[in-house]
């Protein structure tokens, strides 16, 4: 009964960050709206045991990709209030659609009960047997690292000013 | 022995063909020379092998194979048959490209001449002597083909080149009837050598001898111009008076002839009567038609169409020797007409009978043997057409009755037209353009006595065991003909008098008057100088149905097969420039589309079941 | 009791209003938000299996798509930056230059 209240509240949180999201008028409060919304995410994660993944959305999510956002949309200026334009395209209501079916397809499933849920360790040392067990993800693992590496070369040079490097 | 060489026989004048193509040029009368000594030393080579038939009997030799098939071989067979066959060939074949060098001297695509001469000859001479049906298909094409080019050797003329075109054309459908002959033999029988057929023949049903005997009798009918494909042969004249002569009197139209003699065994009673009601349909309407013509080339046309008539009519009737005697006199008398008349017009420069009149006296030769020639192909006695038309009336006679009225009256109307011919053109006053005229060169007299010789002298070879000779080319005589009875002979002198009196009384003294004749019978007289109208019906046939048919068709065609192809172009077209609409610029509605795949995907994965 | 389709579900709905979002946007940095809203929905789909079913390797993944999408919107904004210097404007609809 807790449980399924706390689910609710925290889901509600995370539903209307990402409404705010997309619906804001002006584009800085969707930005808060997104860090609601992320941070609502990391409490789901805790709900799910997954406390260190919890800590990581937060210093990651709500922390960095947020600030970034912020820093993208105090650059672009582009604050300035659009005037709402009509939708044109079908492009929304195709997303709605998506919607639907995936619904369905959950539905669909039947809801057969899984059990209890089994506590699974979600602290620190099992996530990183996982991550750096050379026989599960120990590779991707330092795949993802130059890929960092990669991402941030080429942000570096594609927002340069100068032209001279 | 000599029959073992006369396979050399076609290959003279074919070298010559070839030499004169080649070097023609460079030579007198443009080859003309080579040309004669090559049909010359057929002519001698045939003589050879005459006789050695004669002495001996048929000749029949292996020949080469096609491809080591064992149903075309290319060999040699000379029979009594083609014994005559030869003589007429090489002989009046010789004697008229003798002529050729007086009549087509300073003409100026003589090299031309010679040489298409030559391969006509040649081919007709290996027609002749083949043993094969293949064989002789091919020397019966090669034949047509140099008709083709010999009628219109003045191409330059739209009606040469048109009466060409209608030969050709119209003997083709023959030559489709012919070949599909072959067809037949070819399948029931297995094999197309002659001596091979003919043993087959006697076991084979009588339905498919009729069938293939009919269809070789259509080639015939194309060839020897009967009815209904004569209309090729007046208009043939338009080609040079000795390819008339040649080709169209005395040798290429009586390749139909031989044909029908040569494939006898395989007649039965049902075809050869087809057989007979066409020749005797073809003699009257070609008489009939002859008695009204005013071009002197066209009347003697007509004769001949008339005369293959009549050879027809005695091969349906039975008259097997009677028919080849036929030929042999005709092609005499023919050739002798067909010359003369081409020193007359070499004299007056026109056609039309009506330009000429008075002639005699400045060309006596030329006269004189015309005169011989009437008088042989009218059927007076003693002299050879008198013979042959005779034995022709007798076999006639006793087949049946009907039939034999129907030659009478063509037998009256013959004598009608070739002396009507011979009054209006040589006798009476001078024409004008009789003023100018001169007699024929010694090139052009020579042979014209000699034919006149013949045409006066080669009946009485019936009483020298002619027919018995050629009879020997068939193994099983034919139901015995009526031989020349005293009654039939009254009747035949009497028919010939006749019309050679009436021809006298209107244009020789003019005791009946012509036009008040004409004007009495004008429905007749229009109808026969419209050729029965025959000539508007194929012209009718051919613009109406076959052209309008194709010009319809075609339209279909270009509807269906451009209209798919345009149609596919303008398909790519159209579709591209709707489709490109769909490249908006904009990122998100590309991302849509992503999105709607993927739900399209997802829709697809669930009907067909399993996981999604 | 809570079982997994309640995240499951939840992480649908989140994923829904992320794609209309990217979709229907005109501001681009609005779109690179509703791009990581869909990420972060697969993370909690990713999360509440792996929970459910008593493994941790869902977490380890789920950690390895935070950090794409963080390179991720890096770039993005990098390159938007770049779009805006020539456009003087961020609106989507204004950059069809690749059109037909």
């Amino acid at each position: 009964m807790i449980q399924e209240l706390v689910f609710l509240v925290i889901s509600l949180f995370v539903i209307a960050g990402a409404a705010g999201v997309v619906f804001a008028q002006r584009l800085f409060h969707a930005v808060l709206s997104l860090a609601l919304c992320l941070l609502s995410v990391a409490a789901v994660y805790i709900t799910l045991g997954a406390e260190f993944l919890a800590v990581i959305q937060v210093l990651v999510y709500a922390g960095g990709v947020v600030v970034l956002f912020l820093f993208a949309v105090m650059l672009t200026r582009s604050d300035l209030q659009l005037r709402r334009e009509p939708l044109e395209s079908f492009a929304p209501v195709s997303a709605v659609l998506f919607g639907v079916l995936v619904l369905f397809y959950i539905a669909r499933t039947g809801f057969v009960p899984q059990g209890e849920r089994a506590l699974a360790p979600g602290d620190v040392a099992s996530v990183g047997q996982v991550i750096f067990s050379p026989k599960a993800y120990a590779l991707p693992f330092e795949l993802v690292g130059i890929l960092l590496l990669a991402a941030m070369v080429g942000a570096i040079y594609l927002a340069r000013r100068d032209e001279r490097w | 022995m000599v029959a073992e060489y006369s396979w050399l026989i076609p290959v003279f004048p074919l070298a010559s063909f070839v030499l004169i193509l080649l070097f023609g040029g460079r030579l007198r009368e443009g080859g003309g020379h080579l040309a004669v000594a090559a049909v010359g030393a057929s002519m001698l080579l045939s003589l050879a092998v005459i006789s050695h038939v004669v002495r001996f009997g048929s000749y029949e030799s292996r020949g080469i194979s096609w491809f080591g098939s064992e149903a075309f071989r290319f060999g040699v067979l000379v029979d009594p048959l083609s014994a005559v066959m030869l003589f007429v060939v090489s002989f009046v074949g010789f004697l008229i490209v003798v002529y050729s060098l007086g009549y087509m001297h300073g003409d100026p695509g003589v090299q031309r001449y010679y040489a298409e001469i030559s391969l006509f000859i040649a081919s007709m001479l290996s027609l002749v002597i083949a043993n094969n049906l293949v064989f002789m298909f091919i020397s019966w094409e090669l034949v047509g083909l140099c008709s083709y080019l010999l009628i219109g050797y003045w191409y330059r003329k739209p009606s040469a080149a048109s009466a060409a075109k209608k030969a050709f054309l119209v003997t083709r459908v023959g030559d489709i009837l012919f070949l599909a002959g072959i067809l037949v033999v070819y399948r029931e029988f297995g094999t197309l050598n002659l001596s091979e057929v003919f043993e087959l023949a006697p076991g084979v049903a009588t339905a498919t001898l009729t069938l293939a005997s009919l269809l070789l009798f259509g080639g015939a009918v194309g060839k020897s111009a009967q009815f209904p494909l004569h209309v090729w042969l007046p208009d043939a004249m338009e080609g040079p008076t000795t390819v008339s002569a040649l080709i169209h009197a005395a040798t290429m139209v009586k390749a139909g002839v031989y044909l029908v003699a040569r494939m006898y065994p395989l007649f039965t009673p049902e075809s050869l009567h087809v057989v007979a009601w066409i020749g005797g349909i073809t003699a009257f309407i070609a008489a009939s038609m002859a008695v009204v013509m005013t071009d002197l080339k066209r009347v003697i046309a007509y004769s001949t169409v008339s005369h293959l008539g009549f050879m027809t009519l005695a091969l349906g009737v039975g008259g097997y020797a009677a028919g080849i005697f036929h030929l042999l006199n005709h092609s005499f008398f023919k050739a002798l007409l067909f010359l003369s008349a081409g020193a007359v017009l070499h004299a007056v420069h026109s056609q039309d009978i009506r330009d000429m009149s008075g002639l005699w006296r400045r060309m006596p030769v030329t006269g004189t043997a015309f005169f011989i020639g009437a008088w042989s192909l009218s059927g007076l006695p003693p002299w050879s057409g008198f013979w042959s038309k005779d034995e022709i009336m007798a076999a006639v006679h006793s087949y049946s009755t009907p039939l034999f009225w129907l030659t009478a009256v063509t037998a009256l109307l013959s004598a009608v037209y070739i002396w009507r011919l011979f009054f209006i053109v040589f006798t009476g006053r001078e024409s004008e353009q009789a003023k100018h005229a001169h007699e024929a060169p010694l090139v052009m007299r020579i042979p014209l006595i000699i034919l006149s010789l013949g045409a006066l002298f080669s009946g009485f070879v019936v009483f020298a065991g002619f027919g018995e000779f050629v009879q020997g080319a068939l193994e099983h005589a034919p139901e015995a003909a009526e031989h020349a009875s005293g009654s039939v002979m009254l009747l035949s002198i009497l028919l010939a008098a006749t019309g050679t009196g009436l021809a006298a009384l209107t244009y020789y003294r003019p005791v009946i008057s012509a036009a008040r004749v004409r004007r009495a019978l004008a429905p007749v007289h229009t109808l026969l100088v419209n050729r029965y109208y025959l000539d508007h019906l194929y012209y009718f046939f051919a613009t109406r149905v076959v052209a309008d048919s194709a010009r319809a068709l075609r339209g279909v065609d270009e509807f269906i097969v451009d209209g798919t192809v345009n149609g596919t172009g303008r398909a790519a077209v159209c579709s591209g420039r709707k489709l490109r609409l769909l490249q908006s610029g904009v990122v998100q509605d590309y991302a849509s589309w992503v999105l709607a795949g993927a739900f399209l995907l997802l829709v697809i994965a669930g009907l067909i079941g399993g996981g999604v | 009791m809570v079982t997994v389709y309640h995240y499951v579900f939840l992480a649908a709905v989140l994923f829904i209003i992320g794609a209309y979002g990217m979709l229907s946007a005109r501001n681009a940095v609005r779109v690179l938000m509703s791009i990581e809203l869909m990420l972060n929905a697969a993370n909690i789909n990713l999360v509440a299996f792996s929970s459910y079913s008593g493994t941790v390797s869902g977490q380890a993944l789920a950690s390895f798509v935070i950090a794409v999408a963080a390179a991720e919107a890096g770039v993005g904004i990098a390159i938007l930056l770049v779009l805006y210097r020539r456009m003087r404007s961020v609106n989507l609809r204004e950059a069809v230059s690749m059109r037909w």
